[in-house]
Protein backbone atom coordinates (compact mmCIF):
# COMPACT_ATOMS: atom_id res chain seq x y z
CA UNK A 1 0.00 0.00 0.00
CA UNK A 2 3.03 2.55 -0.24
CA UNK A 3 5.05 4.27 2.40
CA UNK A 4 2.08 6.10 5.07
CA UNK A 5 2.31 9.63 6.35
CA UNK A 6 3.37 8.09 10.02
CA UNK A 7 5.59 5.38 10.41
CA UNK A 8 7.15 4.03 13.32
CA UNK A 9 8.60 6.96 15.10
CA UNK A 10 9.56 7.10 18.31
CA UNK A 11 6.94 8.56 20.54
CA UNK A 12 8.25 9.28 24.10
CA UNK A 13 5.98 8.35 26.65
CA UNK A 14 5.34 10.72 29.76
CA UNK A 15 7.54 8.33 32.04
CA UNK A 16 10.94 8.43 32.20
CA UNK A 17 12.51 4.79 31.98
CA UNK A 18 16.02 3.46 32.69
CA UNK A 19 19.10 4.47 29.81
CA UNK A 20 18.44 3.35 26.59
CA UNK A 21 14.35 1.82 27.00
CA UNK A 22 11.88 3.27 25.02
CA UNK A 23 8.36 1.55 25.38
CA UNK A 24 7.44 0.06 21.82
CA UNK A 25 4.70 1.56 19.76
CA UNK A 26 2.51 -0.33 18.15
CA UNK A 27 2.56 1.14 14.76
CA UNK A 28 2.65 -1.16 11.94
CA UNK A 29 2.92 -1.22 8.35
CA UNK A 30 0.00 -2.46 5.99
CA UNK A 31 2.64 -5.22 5.00
CA UNK A 32 3.44 -6.78 8.55
CA UNK A 33 -0.26 -6.55 9.84
CA UNK A 34 -1.48 -8.48 6.67
CA UNK A 35 1.11 -10.61 6.90
CA UNK A 36 -0.41 -11.69 10.63
CA UNK A 37 -3.80 -12.82 8.43
CA UNK A 38 -3.21 -16.58 7.38
CA UNK A 39 -5.48 -18.43 4.80
CA UNK A 40 -8.01 -20.28 6.23
CA UNK A 41 -8.16 -18.30 9.92
CA UNK A 42 -10.80 -17.15 11.49
CA UNK A 43 -11.32 -13.44 10.58
CA UNK A 44 -13.27 -10.61 13.12
CA UNK A 45 -14.47 -7.75 11.15
CA UNK A 46 -15.47 -4.83 13.51
CA UNK A 47 -18.18 -2.36 13.33
CA UNK A 48 -21.10 -2.91 11.25
CA UNK A 49 -23.52 -3.02 7.60
CA UNK A 50 -21.64 0.52 6.42
CA UNK A 51 -20.21 2.07 9.74
CA UNK A 52 -16.30 1.71 10.96
CA UNK A 53 -15.77 -1.22 9.03
CA UNK A 54 -11.79 -2.21 8.49
CA UNK A 55 -12.46 -1.55 4.81
CA UNK A 56 -9.03 -0.31 3.66
CA UNK A 57 -7.13 -3.84 5.61
CA UNK A 58 -9.63 -5.52 3.74
CA UNK A 59 -8.99 -4.34 0.35
CA UNK A 60 -5.23 -5.67 0.96
CA UNK A 61 -6.02 -8.92 2.03
CA UNK A 62 -7.88 -9.33 -1.35
CA UNK A 63 -4.95 -7.91 -3.37
CA UNK A 64 -3.30 -10.69 -1.71
CA UNK A 65 -5.96 -13.09 -2.42
CA UNK A 66 -5.94 -14.39 1.16
CA UNK A 67 -8.62 -17.17 1.13
CA UNK A 68 -10.41 -20.12 2.97
CA UNK A 69 -11.90 -17.61 5.66
CA UNK A 70 -14.35 -17.93 8.24
CA UNK A 71 -15.32 -14.27 8.76
CA UNK A 72 -17.16 -13.27 11.24
CA UNK A 73 -18.39 -9.50 11.86
CA UNK A 74 -20.20 -7.31 14.24
CA UNK A 75 -24.24 -8.45 13.72
CA UNK A 76 -24.53 -6.90 10.39
CA UNK A 77 -22.55 -6.85 7.31
CA UNK A 78 -22.78 -5.46 3.56
CA UNK A 79 -19.72 -4.18 1.64
CA UNK A 80 -16.86 -5.22 2.61
CA UNK A 81 -17.72 -9.01 3.36
CA UNK A 82 -19.33 -9.11 -0.11
CA UNK A 83 -16.29 -7.79 -1.67
CA UNK A 84 -14.31 -10.67 0.24
CA UNK A 85 -16.88 -13.05 -0.94
CA UNK A 86 -16.32 -11.76 -4.92
CA UNK A 87 -13.05 -12.24 -5.14
CA UNK A 88 -13.86 -16.16 -4.09
CA UNK A 89 -11.49 -15.69 -0.16
CA UNK A 90 -14.60 -16.74 1.94
CA UNK A 91 -15.24 -20.20 3.08
CA UNK A 92 -18.21 -19.25 5.46
CA UNK A 93 -19.54 -16.81 7.07
CA UNK A 94 -20.75 -16.25 10.69
CA UNK A 95 -22.78 -13.08 10.30
CA UNK A 96 -26.74 -12.60 10.98
CA UNK A 97 -27.57 -10.34 8.31
CA UNK A 98 -25.98 -9.57 4.81
CA UNK A 99 -27.48 -6.92 2.75
CA UNK A 100 -27.09 -3.49 1.25
CA UNK A 101 -30.33 -1.83 2.71
CA UNK A 102 -31.82 0.27 0.25
CA UNK A 103 -29.61 -0.48 -2.43
CA UNK A 104 -30.95 -4.27 -2.66
CA UNK A 105 -29.58 -7.68 -1.49
CA UNK A 106 -25.79 -8.47 -0.88
CA UNK A 107 -25.05 -9.86 -4.39
CA UNK A 108 -21.81 -11.85 -4.24
CA UNK A 109 -23.28 -13.29 -0.88
CA UNK A 110 -26.32 -14.13 -2.74
CA UNK A 111 -24.80 -16.12 -5.92
CA UNK A 112 -21.91 -17.38 -3.50
CA UNK A 113 -24.36 -19.07 -0.82
CA UNK A 114 -27.09 -20.08 -3.93
CA UNK A 115 -24.71 -21.81 -5.78
CA UNK A 116 -23.42 -24.31 -2.82
CA UNK A 117 -20.19 -21.83 -2.93
CA UNK A 118 -19.67 -20.45 0.51
CA UNK A 119 -21.65 -21.68 3.66
CA UNK A 120 -23.85 -19.17 5.44
CA UNK A 121 -24.37 -20.14 8.91
CA UNK A 122 -27.67 -19.05 10.51
CA UNK A 123 -27.35 -17.09 13.69
CA UNK A 124 -28.73 -14.34 15.25
CA UNK A 125 -27.14 -10.68 16.76
CA UNK A 126 -27.52 -12.71 20.68
CA UNK A 127 -25.15 -15.73 19.45
CA UNK A 128 -22.62 -13.16 18.20
CA UNK A 129 -22.85 -11.04 21.32
CA UNK A 130 -22.93 -14.18 23.83
CA UNK A 131 -20.12 -15.99 21.53
CA UNK A 132 -17.69 -12.53 21.85
CA UNK A 133 -18.86 -12.10 25.83
CA UNK A 134 -17.41 -15.59 26.56
CA UNK A 135 -14.41 -15.35 24.80
CA UNK A 136 -13.86 -11.68 26.26
CA UNK A 137 -14.70 -12.91 29.65
CA UNK A 138 -13.28 -16.25 29.64
CA UNK A 139 -15.92 -18.12 30.04
CA UNK A 140 -16.64 -21.49 28.25
CA UNK A 141 -20.02 -20.30 27.04
CA UNK A 142 -22.60 -17.80 27.71
CA UNK A 143 -26.35 -17.81 27.75
CA UNK A 144 -28.99 -17.16 25.39
CA UNK A 145 -32.70 -17.46 26.69
CA UNK A 146 -34.37 -15.50 24.16
CA UNK A 147 -34.59 -17.97 21.28
CA UNK A 148 -38.19 -19.33 21.02
CA UNK A 149 -40.38 -20.34 18.35
CA UNK A 150 -37.14 -19.80 15.03
CA UNK A 151 -36.06 -22.45 12.73
CA UNK A 152 -32.64 -20.74 13.54
CA UNK A 153 -32.08 -22.85 16.71
CA UNK A 154 -32.33 -26.09 14.16
CA UNK A 155 -29.24 -24.68 12.66
CA UNK A 156 -27.09 -22.67 14.64
CA UNK A 157 -24.06 -24.35 15.25
CA UNK A 158 -22.82 -22.81 18.02
CA UNK A 159 -25.20 -23.18 20.69
CA UNK A 160 -26.46 -25.95 22.45
CA UNK A 161 -29.72 -26.16 24.04
CA UNK A 162 -29.08 -27.08 27.85
CA UNK A 163 -31.15 -27.71 31.38
CA UNK A 164 -30.05 -24.58 33.54
CA UNK A 165 -29.54 -25.42 37.39
CA UNK A 166 -31.78 -22.51 37.83
CA UNK A 167 -35.11 -21.09 36.35
CA UNK A 168 -37.64 -23.80 34.80
CA UNK A 169 -37.47 -23.82 31.18
CA UNK A 170 -34.25 -25.42 29.08
CA UNK A 171 -32.32 -22.31 27.55
CA UNK A 172 -29.12 -22.48 24.98
CA UNK A 173 -25.80 -22.31 25.18
CA UNK A 174 -23.44 -19.97 23.26
CA UNK A 175 -19.71 -21.08 22.56
CA UNK A 176 -16.82 -18.22 22.71
CA UNK A 177 -16.33 -16.70 19.62
CA UNK A 178 -12.41 -16.21 19.64
CA UNK A 179 -11.18 -15.05 15.77
CA UNK A 180 -7.66 -15.58 15.24
CA UNK A 181 -7.61 -12.32 13.84
CA UNK A 182 -9.71 -9.14 14.72
CA UNK A 183 -9.60 -6.24 12.51
CA UNK A 184 -10.94 -3.08 13.36
CA UNK A 185 -11.04 0.50 11.93
CA UNK A 186 -11.33 3.46 14.31
CA UNK A 187 -10.53 7.45 14.34
CA UNK A 188 -7.86 7.63 16.84
CA UNK A 189 -5.26 5.47 18.60
CA UNK A 190 -2.16 6.88 20.36
CA UNK A 191 1.50 4.63 18.35
CA UNK A 192 0.67 2.26 22.06
CA UNK A 193 -3.22 1.14 20.59
CA UNK A 194 -5.08 3.29 23.33
CA UNK A 195 -8.04 3.53 20.85
CA UNK A 196 -10.89 6.03 20.42
CA UNK A 197 -13.40 4.66 18.15
CA UNK A 198 -16.99 6.46 17.72
CA UNK A 199 -20.38 5.58 16.27
CA UNK A 200 -23.19 3.24 17.59
CA UNK A 201 -21.26 -0.07 17.29
CA UNK A 202 -18.15 0.49 19.09
CA UNK A 203 -19.35 -1.77 21.64
CA UNK A 204 -19.18 -4.74 19.44
CA UNK A 205 -15.51 -3.56 18.61
CA UNK A 206 -14.59 -3.39 22.24
CA UNK A 207 -16.09 -6.92 22.95
CA UNK A 208 -13.93 -8.05 19.33
CA UNK A 209 -11.18 -6.87 20.40
CA UNK A 210 -11.51 -8.70 24.53
CA UNK A 211 -12.23 -12.00 21.88
CA UNK A 212 -10.15 -11.82 19.16
CA UNK A 213 -6.23 -13.60 19.36
CA UNK A 214 -4.70 -10.87 17.76
CA UNK A 215 -6.29 -7.42 17.23
CA UNK A 216 -5.45 -5.06 14.27
CA UNK A 217 -6.79 -1.76 14.83
CA UNK A 218 -6.90 1.00 11.26
CA UNK A 219 -6.66 4.29 12.43
CA UNK A 220 -7.67 7.75 10.31
CA UNK A 221 -5.44 9.44 12.42
CA UNK A 222 -2.19 8.76 15.47
CA UNK A 223 -2.07 10.99 17.80
CA UNK A 224 0.05 11.49 20.86
CA UNK A 225 -0.04 9.75 24.36
CA UNK A 226 -0.33 13.49 25.39
CA UNK A 227 -3.78 13.66 23.81
CA UNK A 228 -4.90 10.56 25.58
CA UNK A 229 -4.08 10.58 28.88
CA UNK A 230 -5.33 14.38 28.65
CA UNK A 231 -9.21 12.79 28.68
CA UNK A 232 -8.93 8.82 29.43
CA UNK A 233 -11.97 8.48 29.62
CA UNK A 234 -12.60 8.66 25.74
CA UNK A 235 -10.57 5.49 25.27
CA UNK A 236 -12.79 2.77 24.62
CA UNK A 237 -10.42 0.52 24.19
CA UNK A 238 -7.13 0.44 26.23
CA UNK A 239 -3.37 -0.99 24.88
CA UNK A 240 -3.91 -4.07 26.66
CA UNK A 241 -6.15 -5.45 24.29
CA UNK A 242 -4.65 -3.73 21.00
CA UNK A 243 -1.34 -5.80 18.95
CA UNK A 244 -0.70 -3.09 15.78
CA UNK A 245 -2.05 0.28 14.87
CA UNK A 246 -1.66 1.14 11.46
CA UNK A 247 -2.52 4.51 10.52
CA UNK A 248 -4.66 4.89 7.44
CA UNK A 249 -6.94 7.72 6.84
CA UNK A 250 -10.01 7.37 4.81
CA UNK A 251 -9.42 3.85 5.67
CA UNK A 252 -13.20 2.98 6.58
CA UNK A 253 -14.00 4.41 3.13
CA UNK A 254 -16.61 3.79 1.97
CA UNK A 255 -18.01 3.06 5.01
CA UNK A 256 -18.42 5.75 7.79
CA UNK A 257 -15.45 6.52 10.59
CA UNK A 258 -18.49 8.25 12.96
CA UNK A 259 -17.46 12.00 14.21
CA UNK A 260 -14.43 12.01 10.45
CA UNK A 261 -16.67 11.04 7.32
CA UNK A 262 -19.94 9.92 6.11
CA UNK A 263 -20.65 6.70 4.63
CA UNK A 264 -20.05 6.83 0.62
CA UNK A 265 -23.35 5.91 -0.59
CA UNK A 266 -22.62 6.74 -4.25
CA UNK A 267 -19.46 4.10 -4.13
CA UNK A 268 -21.65 1.83 -1.97
CA UNK A 269 -24.39 2.27 -4.96
CA UNK A 270 -21.34 1.78 -7.61
CA UNK A 271 -19.84 -1.34 -6.06
CA UNK A 272 -23.36 -3.29 -5.81
CA UNK A 273 -23.79 -2.08 -9.30
CA UNK A 274 -21.17 -3.94 -10.72
CA UNK A 275 -21.88 -6.84 -8.25
CA UNK A 276 -25.39 -6.99 -9.23
CA UNK A 277 -24.47 -7.26 -13.00
CA UNK A 278 -22.24 -9.74 -12.68
CA UNK A 279 -24.42 -12.24 -10.93
CA UNK A 280 -27.53 -11.71 -13.17
CA UNK A 281 -25.19 -12.01 -16.47
CA UNK A 282 -26.04 -8.82 -17.51
CA UNK A 283 -22.55 -7.71 -17.65
CA UNK A 284 -20.05 -10.83 -16.34
CA UNK A 285 -16.86 -8.24 -16.29
CA UNK A 286 -18.61 -5.74 -14.24
CA UNK A 287 -17.67 -7.02 -10.96
CA UNK A 288 -13.51 -7.78 -12.20
CA UNK A 289 -13.86 -4.30 -13.18
CA UNK A 290 -14.31 -2.92 -9.98
CA UNK A 291 -12.30 -5.58 -8.44
CA UNK A 292 -8.88 -4.29 -10.81
CA UNK A 293 -9.90 -0.67 -10.70
CA UNK A 294 -10.62 0.06 -6.36
CA UNK A 295 -8.56 -2.99 -5.29
CA UNK A 296 -5.61 -4.16 -7.40
CA UNK A 297 -4.31 -1.45 -9.33
CA UNK A 298 -4.13 0.98 -6.67
CA UNK A 299 -0.73 1.28 -5.46
CA UNK A 300 -1.39 3.26 -2.13
CA UNK A 301 -4.03 4.92 -0.07
CA UNK A 302 -3.87 7.91 -1.87
CA UNK A 303 -3.93 6.42 -5.19
CA UNK A 304 -7.57 4.76 -4.23
CA UNK A 305 -8.50 7.92 -2.29
CA UNK A 306 -7.90 9.70 -5.85
CA UNK A 307 -10.28 7.26 -7.57
CA UNK A 308 -13.19 7.39 -5.32
CA UNK A 309 -13.36 11.22 -6.01
CA UNK A 310 -10.79 12.85 -4.35
CA UNK A 311 -10.63 15.83 -2.19
CA UNK A 312 -13.86 16.89 -3.29
CA UNK A 313 -15.87 13.62 -2.23
CA UNK A 314 -13.82 13.47 1.08
CA UNK A 315 -14.44 16.77 2.16
CA UNK A 316 -18.41 16.15 0.85
CA UNK A 317 -18.56 12.92 3.41
CA UNK A 318 -16.84 15.69 6.00
CA UNK A 319 -19.47 18.03 6.11
CA UNK A 320 -21.87 15.27 5.86
CA UNK A 321 -21.09 13.80 9.23
CA UNK A 322 -20.61 17.30 11.01
CA UNK A 323 -24.13 18.00 9.25
CA UNK A 324 -23.03 20.85 7.15
CA UNK B 1 -59.47 14.26 5.56
CA UNK B 2 -57.67 14.60 2.15
CA UNK B 3 -58.45 12.36 -0.44
CA UNK B 4 -55.39 10.98 -1.52
CA UNK B 5 -52.22 11.22 -3.67
CA UNK B 6 -50.29 9.02 -0.83
CA UNK B 7 -47.43 6.84 -1.56
CA UNK B 8 -48.65 3.48 -0.07
CA UNK B 9 -45.82 3.29 2.70
CA UNK B 10 -46.20 6.69 3.73
CA UNK B 11 -49.63 5.33 4.39
CA UNK B 12 -48.13 2.30 6.05
CA UNK B 13 -46.21 4.42 7.94
CA UNK B 14 -49.39 6.53 9.20
CA UNK B 15 -51.21 3.21 9.74
CA UNK B 16 -48.41 1.87 12.13
CA UNK B 17 -48.18 5.52 14.10
CA UNK B 18 -51.44 5.07 15.03
CA UNK B 19 -51.18 1.96 17.09
CA UNK B 20 -47.90 3.42 18.75
CA UNK B 21 -49.37 4.40 22.35
CA UNK B 22 -47.89 7.11 24.64
CA UNK B 23 -45.26 5.97 27.17
CA UNK B 24 -44.45 3.07 25.36
CA UNK B 25 -40.97 1.43 24.62
CA UNK B 26 -40.08 0.05 20.79
CA UNK B 27 -37.98 -0.07 18.05
CA UNK B 28 -36.98 -1.27 14.79
CA UNK B 29 -33.93 -2.82 12.98
CA UNK B 30 -31.86 -2.43 9.62
CA UNK B 31 -34.20 -1.53 6.50
CA UNK B 32 -37.03 -0.20 8.25
CA UNK B 33 -37.48 3.45 6.65
CA UNK B 34 -41.24 2.67 7.09
CA UNK B 35 -41.27 1.84 11.13
CA UNK B 36 -38.75 4.35 11.95
CA UNK B 37 -41.14 6.91 10.26
CA UNK B 38 -43.92 5.89 12.33
CA UNK B 39 -42.15 5.91 15.49
CA UNK B 40 -41.13 9.33 14.77
CA UNK B 41 -44.71 10.14 13.93
CA UNK B 42 -46.03 8.76 16.77
CA UNK B 43 -44.01 10.92 18.93
CA UNK B 44 -44.76 13.72 17.35
CA UNK B 45 -48.10 13.54 16.97
CA UNK B 46 -49.75 11.80 20.02
CA UNK B 47 -47.17 10.02 21.68
CA UNK B 48 -44.21 12.40 23.25
CA UNK B 49 -43.63 9.90 26.06
CA UNK B 50 -43.03 7.14 23.57
CA UNK B 51 -39.40 6.07 23.53
CA UNK B 52 -37.35 4.46 21.23
CA UNK B 53 -34.58 2.17 22.79
CA UNK B 54 -33.61 -1.13 23.18
CA UNK B 55 -31.20 -1.11 19.73
CA UNK B 56 -28.31 0.65 20.56
CA UNK B 57 -29.51 4.47 20.76
CA UNK B 58 -32.05 5.98 22.87
CA UNK B 59 -34.52 8.59 21.22
CA UNK B 60 -32.47 9.65 18.62
CA UNK B 61 -33.91 12.39 16.53
CA UNK B 62 -32.48 12.64 13.58
CA UNK B 63 -33.16 15.63 10.68
CA UNK B 64 -34.49 13.54 8.11
CA UNK B 65 -35.28 9.81 7.60
CA UNK B 66 -33.13 7.35 7.75
CA UNK B 67 -33.60 3.53 6.63
CA UNK B 68 -31.49 1.71 9.06
CA UNK B 69 -30.93 2.44 13.10
CA UNK B 70 -27.51 1.25 11.64
CA UNK B 71 -26.91 4.47 9.85
CA UNK B 72 -25.28 6.32 12.59
CA UNK B 73 -26.48 9.40 10.98
CA UNK B 74 -29.76 8.31 12.56
CA UNK B 75 -28.10 8.71 16.19
CA UNK B 76 -27.84 12.65 15.79
CA UNK B 77 -29.59 14.44 18.91
CA UNK B 78 -30.11 10.63 20.56
CA UNK B 79 -30.27 11.12 24.38
CA UNK B 80 -27.90 7.93 25.18
CA UNK B 81 -26.01 5.47 23.37
CA UNK B 82 -26.23 2.10 24.59
CA UNK B 83 -23.85 -1.23 23.76
CA UNK B 84 -24.33 -4.22 23.25
CA UNK B 85 -24.61 -5.52 27.03
CA UNK B 86 -28.20 -3.46 27.06
CA UNK B 87 -28.71 -4.69 23.64
CA UNK B 88 -28.22 -8.52 24.96
CA UNK B 89 -30.78 -7.29 28.63
CA UNK B 90 -33.48 -5.82 25.86
CA UNK B 91 -33.47 -8.34 24.00
CA UNK B 92 -34.12 -10.96 26.55
CA UNK B 93 -36.54 -8.54 28.25
CA UNK B 94 -38.56 -7.34 25.74
CA UNK B 95 -40.04 -3.81 24.77
CA UNK B 96 -43.87 -3.09 23.85
CA UNK B 97 -43.17 -4.14 20.42
CA UNK B 98 -40.87 -4.16 17.89
CA UNK B 99 -41.33 -4.43 13.56
CA UNK B 100 -40.71 -7.04 10.81
CA UNK B 101 -40.85 -6.89 7.34
CA UNK B 102 -40.33 -10.30 5.49
CA UNK B 103 -39.89 -12.10 2.26
CA UNK B 104 -42.44 -14.69 2.86
CA UNK B 105 -45.51 -13.91 5.82
CA UNK B 106 -47.51 -16.93 5.76
CA UNK B 107 -51.01 -16.93 7.08
CA UNK B 108 -50.28 -17.26 11.46
CA UNK B 109 -48.22 -13.96 10.84
CA UNK B 110 -44.78 -16.37 10.95
CA UNK B 111 -41.49 -14.00 9.05
CA UNK B 112 -39.15 -15.27 6.63
CA UNK B 113 -36.03 -13.55 5.98
CA UNK B 114 -33.73 -16.30 5.71
CA UNK B 115 -34.08 -17.84 1.98
CA UNK B 116 -36.60 -20.29 0.10
CA UNK B 117 -35.85 -23.94 -0.89
CA UNK B 118 -33.78 -25.68 1.34
CA UNK B 119 -31.27 -24.74 3.87
CA UNK B 120 -28.54 -26.86 2.58
CA UNK B 121 -28.86 -25.38 -0.76
CA UNK B 122 -31.73 -22.29 -0.98
CA UNK B 123 -32.52 -21.48 -4.41
CA UNK B 124 -32.90 -17.42 -2.94
CA UNK B 125 -30.68 -16.17 0.13
CA UNK B 126 -32.32 -13.45 1.38
CA UNK B 127 -30.80 -10.68 3.90
CA UNK B 128 -31.73 -12.68 6.94
CA UNK B 129 -32.20 -10.74 10.09
CA UNK B 130 -29.87 -10.06 13.41
CA UNK B 131 -32.50 -10.28 16.22
CA UNK B 132 -34.62 -12.80 15.60
CA UNK B 133 -35.99 -12.40 19.56
CA UNK B 134 -37.25 -8.76 19.96
CA UNK B 135 -40.30 -10.23 18.05
CA UNK B 136 -41.01 -13.15 20.69
CA UNK B 137 -39.96 -11.18 23.94
CA UNK B 138 -41.89 -7.63 23.45
CA UNK B 139 -45.39 -8.11 23.88
CA UNK B 140 -46.23 -7.35 20.51
CA UNK B 141 -45.14 -7.23 16.58
CA UNK B 142 -45.98 -5.56 13.59
CA UNK B 143 -45.53 -6.83 10.21
CA UNK B 144 -44.71 -4.20 6.98
CA UNK B 145 -44.19 -6.24 3.97
CA UNK B 146 -42.97 -3.88 1.46
CA UNK B 147 -44.75 -6.12 -1.56
CA UNK B 148 -48.69 -7.98 -1.17
CA UNK B 149 -48.39 -10.45 -3.36
CA UNK B 150 -48.45 -14.43 -3.79
CA UNK B 151 -44.38 -14.55 -3.61
CA UNK B 152 -44.90 -12.75 0.29
CA UNK B 153 -47.97 -13.91 1.59
CA UNK B 154 -48.06 -17.64 1.22
CA UNK B 155 -49.69 -20.34 3.14
CA UNK B 156 -46.34 -21.92 5.22
CA UNK B 157 -43.14 -19.73 5.14
CA UNK B 158 -40.28 -21.77 4.22
CA UNK B 159 -38.73 -20.85 6.78
CA UNK B 160 -39.38 -19.34 10.14
CA UNK B 161 -36.76 -16.80 11.02
CA UNK B 162 -39.06 -15.20 13.44
CA UNK B 163 -42.10 -16.87 14.53
CA UNK B 164 -45.66 -15.25 14.33
CA UNK B 165 -48.63 -17.82 15.73
CA UNK B 166 -46.68 -20.53 14.32
CA UNK B 167 -49.37 -22.99 13.36
CA UNK B 168 -52.08 -21.68 15.51
CA UNK B 169 -52.63 -21.65 19.51
CA UNK B 170 -51.49 -24.98 20.73
CA UNK B 171 -48.30 -24.94 18.91
CA UNK B 172 -47.81 -21.41 20.23
CA UNK B 173 -47.91 -22.33 23.46
CA UNK B 174 -45.80 -25.38 23.52
CA UNK B 175 -42.97 -23.46 22.10
CA UNK B 176 -43.11 -20.80 24.52
CA UNK B 177 -44.67 -17.58 22.94
CA UNK B 178 -46.52 -15.98 26.14
CA UNK B 179 -47.04 -12.53 24.50
CA UNK B 180 -49.38 -11.38 21.41
CA UNK B 181 -47.36 -12.07 18.83
CA UNK B 182 -48.31 -10.22 15.34
CA UNK B 183 -51.19 -6.85 15.80
CA UNK B 184 -51.01 -5.73 12.70
CA UNK B 185 -49.94 -6.91 9.20
CA UNK B 186 -49.58 -3.44 7.08
CA UNK B 187 -48.99 -3.74 3.62
CA UNK B 188 -49.83 -1.69 0.59
CA UNK B 189 -53.07 -2.65 0.09
CA UNK B 190 -54.50 -3.29 3.57
CA UNK B 191 -54.64 -3.86 6.61
CA UNK B 192 -54.89 -6.81 8.36
CA UNK B 193 -55.08 -8.56 11.46
CA UNK B 194 -55.38 -11.87 13.18
CA UNK B 195 -58.38 -13.72 14.77
CA UNK B 196 -58.17 -14.41 18.22
CA UNK B 197 -59.52 -17.77 18.05
CA UNK B 198 -57.51 -19.13 15.43
CA UNK B 199 -54.91 -16.69 15.31
CA UNK B 200 -54.80 -16.35 11.47
CA UNK B 201 -54.39 -13.67 9.69
CA UNK B 202 -58.07 -11.65 8.50
CA UNK B 203 -59.03 -8.66 6.91
CA UNK B 204 -59.23 -5.80 8.56
CA UNK B 205 -59.56 -2.74 5.78
CA UNK B 206 -58.71 -2.03 2.46
CA UNK B 207 -56.69 0.61 1.45
CA UNK B 208 -58.54 3.49 -0.70
CA UNK B 209 -58.48 2.69 -4.37
CA UNK B 210 -58.03 -1.48 -3.75
CA UNK B 211 -60.46 -4.07 -3.59
CA UNK B 212 -61.31 -6.91 -1.11
CA UNK B 213 -61.27 -8.98 -4.16
CA UNK B 214 -57.51 -7.42 -5.54
CA UNK B 215 -56.21 -8.31 -1.77
CA UNK B 216 -57.37 -12.27 -2.17
CA UNK B 217 -56.24 -12.25 -5.60
CA UNK B 218 -52.52 -11.46 -4.42
CA UNK B 219 -52.70 -13.87 -1.19
CA UNK B 220 -51.63 -17.09 -1.44
CA UNK B 221 -53.60 -18.49 1.72
CA UNK B 222 -57.28 -18.22 2.94
CA UNK B 223 -57.57 -14.84 4.09
CA UNK B 224 -60.15 -14.75 6.72
CA UNK B 225 -62.82 -11.99 5.53
CA UNK B 226 -65.50 -10.21 7.52
CA UNK B 227 -68.87 -9.90 6.19
CA UNK B 228 -68.40 -6.02 6.00
CA UNK B 229 -64.37 -4.55 5.00
CA UNK B 230 -64.14 -0.82 5.49
CA UNK B 231 -62.17 1.00 3.90
CA UNK B 232 -58.69 2.08 5.38
CA UNK B 233 -58.79 5.28 6.98
CA UNK B 234 -56.86 7.76 5.29
CA UNK B 235 -54.51 10.12 6.19
CA UNK B 236 -55.59 13.32 7.84
CA UNK B 237 -54.20 16.53 6.82
CA UNK B 238 -51.97 16.79 10.03
CA UNK B 239 -50.77 13.47 9.35
CA UNK B 240 -49.32 13.63 6.29
CA UNK B 241 -48.04 17.09 6.38
CA UNK B 242 -45.92 15.88 10.28
CA UNK B 243 -44.80 13.15 7.81
CA UNK B 244 -43.34 14.95 5.01
CA UNK B 245 -42.50 18.22 6.62
CA UNK B 246 -41.20 16.87 9.88
CA UNK B 247 -40.26 13.18 9.54
CA UNK B 248 -39.25 12.88 6.03
CA UNK B 249 -38.40 16.02 4.66
CA UNK B 250 -36.01 14.39 2.16
CA UNK B 251 -38.88 12.16 0.73
CA UNK B 252 -37.31 8.77 1.09
CA UNK B 253 -40.36 6.73 1.66
CA UNK B 254 -42.07 9.07 -1.61
CA UNK B 255 -38.80 7.02 -3.71
CA UNK B 256 -40.04 3.53 -2.79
Amino acid sequence: MGQLHTDSRQFSDTEKFGKNRERTTKIASVDEVVGLIKPGCKLGLGGALHESRPVALVREVVKRRIGDLSVYSGPVAGYDVDLLIGAGLVKETFIPAITFESHGLAPNFREAVEGGLVKAHILDVLTVVGGLMAAALGLPFFPIAALKGTDEVKYNPLIKKFTPPFGDEDIYAVQPIAPDVVLLHAAESDPFGNIRNYGAFRSVDQLLAKAGKTVIVSVDKIVSPETIMQDPYRTTIPCVYIHKVVEIPYGAHPTASPSIYSMDDDHIAEYWQAAELKRTGRNPEAFGGYLRRYVDEPESIYRYLELVGGMRKLVELEKEERQL
Amino acid sequence: MMSLACKPVELMAIILARDIRDGEKGAAGIAAAVPNAAMFLARRLHAPNFSICGELVVNPKPKCLYASVSDHRYHYGAEAEEGFLELFGSSHKGLDFWFHSGIQIDKYGNVNLHLLGSVERPTFRGPALANVSFAVTSKRFYLYPMVHNRRVFVDKVDFISVPGNLQGPESKAMAGLRNEGPRLCVSPLAVMDFDPVTLRMRLRSVHEGHTVDEVLANTGFDLIVPDRVPITEPPTEEELRVLREEVDPNGLLRSY
